[in-house]
């Protein structure tokens, strides 16, 4: 599915990312997790093609294309997906209309027919009770005066409306309460299948809980410093990540 | 300063009247400067410079021409080439007159200047100085109404001209009524309009007028509604500006009596060269009245746009509420915009707010929905229409509503450079 080989990044002349190698294979679930400002976001959103982020070295290969030439959305029209971990409020664009649109270019640029209102309706409507929304909520302007949930709840909802093959989760889970958790976590593992690829980049063990992530990667300092399974996720919960770090400079020494 | 006699005005009645107009409007030293306060970013001679002639002639403009702009399941008036004439059979609760010839109903002597004073402009005066034609809706009392009527002012003429168009609505207490006002330019020349429009809205009476503004590209207007609002009354005044070189709306609207409402917004799009200021002065002369203003402006190009609002609040309008709000997308680093929001309150005991905001479209909302696949000219027109929206989906009409719709996106190109 995706192939990041030594990936170097900047963010304004700060190196933020120092050699990332990661490889996901389809229908793989891989978990990152790290301390804050390790480049967790970073990664996500340099995959996804946001300005302000130089690409300095390394090469990101999506289904055998060059990924880092893609404008954003032909990233999307190709299947990739991030779950923003702060989703942005847009007053006055309602939802629906927004999420058509979306799910209308994707089909443009597949060569599939787009969808009219009243089939988007009807589709919309099953994906809209798997997220536990009510109907109103497509009807609201994008993310205006949802709570933190709701908009966590919202980007799944466009994750399983716009079906991408690669689905990049970043921090979805924070914030949520044990109900909004299960929501999110049961619409991620309904939605999962040989072809479909995660990233899910979290801090806590919690959500892993609900799901079976095929690998765990621990980024530090810029880096994948240690990958494991899902038992690698349940030791950084009960010890923290300095004796990983320990680890790392007993093995310089 | 020219006088009146140069003019053909053909009755008595308006000929004296003309002439006290004039006079008035010579004593108080005729046209505004931009030295005003109130002309500050629109200069008046921009509107007046034109070298035009004042229409003196009638030119009949065929039917078939207003065809396209008819909305369907409305009482249709035309105001053509200064003319009026009817389409639909008028129900009796209406009453239709033209000022020119039905000079001797007491409505007609009595309405005409009764709420559009020099006070509020002397353009206004310039207005009853020169107008010939002018049309008088007297609504009955208890009429309730679920056919809007459309006045469609149009003008299609083979030179440049003058025109001075008139309204005056009076809406008896209790009846509810939808106006809907499509003012067209169907040629290419040069024309500069002073329009005066002066509604009364009775006892518990309830009035939504849409106006629809799409005069051509080279038309320089003047466009002053005036409002008095008696007890517990209701009305929504809302416009959408596309049209016209120069254009100055002013909304005066007078909250006479306890228990008014009135909300008001108004849609301005302007890009080439044009210049749009919304101007409005709300006056709460009365306690327990509420007044909400929005106004939004998206701009092109090297369009200009001004809005000066002021709400007034008279010693005694206590319980006032009185909101007002003026946000603008500036699309081009070469538009302009200046918004002057003002509050002036002699009573206590008030609620007032009044906010303006001008900005770009965020790249991050941009970003976000190039995120989802829609490329990022289609998500600069989402967020452009999303931001016209807010206005453009308070019209009840759906035929105009689409209407609307369409002018914008004929706009998209010009906003999204």
């Amino acid at each position: 599915m995706i192939n990041i080989k030594n990936l170097h990044v900047n963010v304004e002349e700060t190196k933020v990312l120092k050699g990332i190698d990661l490889n996901v294979n389809d229908g793989e679930l891989h978990v990152i997790m790290g301390r804050n400002g390790t480049g967790k976001s970073t990664l996500a959103n340099v995959l996804v093609g946001k300005e302000k982020y130089d690409i300095i070295n390394g090469s990101i290969n999506y289904k055998d294309q060059n990924l880092i030439e893609m404008s954003p959305e032909q990233r999307a029209c190709e299947g990739l997906f991030l779950s923003f971990q702060y989703p942005v409020d847009i007053p006055g664009v309602n939802n629906m209309y927004f999420l058509k649109a979306a799910l209308n270019s994707i089909r443009k640029y597949k060569g599939e027919k787009e969808i009219d209102a009243v089939d988007f309706l009807s589709m919309i409507k099953d994906k809209l009770k798997q997220v536990s929304f009510d109907e109103s909520f497509i009807h609201r302007p994008i993310n205006d005066g949802f709570s933190g949930g709701e908009k966590k709840r919202n980007e799944i909802l466009q994750m399983i409306t716009l079906e991408p093959s690669l689905a990049i989760l970043d921090e979805t889970d924070s914030g949520l309460d044990i109900d909004a958790l299960k929501i999110v976590a049961e619409g991620i593992n309904s939605f999962r299948s040989p072809q479909r690829s995660f990233i899910l980049i979290t801090h806590y063990h919690r959500i892993l809980n609900f799901m079976n992530p095929d690998f765990v990667h621990i980024l530090m300092n810029g880096k994948i410093v240690k990958s494991g399974d899902q038992n690698l996720a349940k030791e950084v919960e009960d010890r923290g990540y300095s004796w990983i770090e320990e680890e790392l400079i007993s093995k310089i020494s | 300063m020219n006088s009146i006699n140069n003019y053909n005005i053909r009755s008595k009645f308006l000929k004296k009247n003309a002439q006290f107009a004039w006079e008035k409007f010579s004593d108080f030293g005729g046209y505004p400067t931009s030295s005003m306060e109130e002309w500050r970013f629109s200069n008046p001679e921009d509107w007046l410079l034109k070298n035009i002639s004042f229409k003196t002639k009638k030119e009949v403009m065929d039917v078939e021409t207003l065809q396209p702009y008819l909305i369907p399941d409305t009482i249709t008036i035309f105001i053509a080439n200064d003319s009026i004439f009817l389409k639909d059979p008028i129900p009796n609760d209406i009453s239709i007159l033209k000022m020119s010839t039905n000079l001797k109903d007491n409505l007609v002597r009595k309405s005409i200047g009764e709420i559009a004073t020099y006070h509020s402009s002397s353009f206004n005066f310039e207005n009853l100085a020169l107008f010939t034609e002018g049309l008088l809706l007297d609504i009955s009392k208890n009429f309730n109404s679920n056919k809007p009527i459309h006045i469609i002012n149009a003008i299609k003429s083979d030179g440049s001209h003058k025109m001075f168009p008139r309204i005056y609505v009076n809406i008896g207490s209790n009846s509810k009524i939808s106006i809907i006002q499509s003012d067209l330019g169907l040629d290419e020349n040069n024309h500069y309009f002073n329009a005066v429009t002066e509604v009364v809205v009775n006892e518990n009476a309830h009035l939504t007028w849409t106006h629809f503004q799409k005069r051509n590209l080279k038309s320089s207007e003047i466009n002053s509604f005036n409002i008095l609002l008696r007890n517990n009354s209701f009305a929504n005044y809302s416009t959408f500006e596309f049209g016209g070189n120069m254009i100055r709306k002013e909304i005066h609207s007078y909250l006479q009596s306890e228990g008014v409402t009135f909300e008001c917004n108004n849609l301005f799009i302007p890009t080439k060269n044009q210049h749009i200021d919304i101007f409005s002065k709300i006056h709460h002369k009365a306690p327990y009245c509420n007044s909400n203003h929005l106004v939004k402006g998206i701009l092109g190009e090297k369009s200009k746009g001004v809005f000066r609002g002021l709400a007034h609040i008279y010693p005694g309008a206590k319980k006032t509420n009185a909101k007002q709000t003026n946000n603008n997308l500036l699309l081009s680093d070469k538009a302009k915009m200046n918004s002057i929001p003002q509050l002036e309150i002699y009573e206590e005991d008030v609620k007032c707010s009044h906010g303006s905001t001008t900005g770009q479209i965020e790249d991050d909302a941009i970003f976000y929905l190039q995120s989802r696949g829609i490329n990022i000219e289609d998500a600069r027109k989402l967020m452009i229409q999303g931001f016209a929206d807010e206005l453009i989906n308070k019209v009840d009409n759906e035929f105009l509503r689409k209407e609307i719709n369409i002018v914008l996106r004929k706009k998209f190109e010009e906003l999204i450079d």
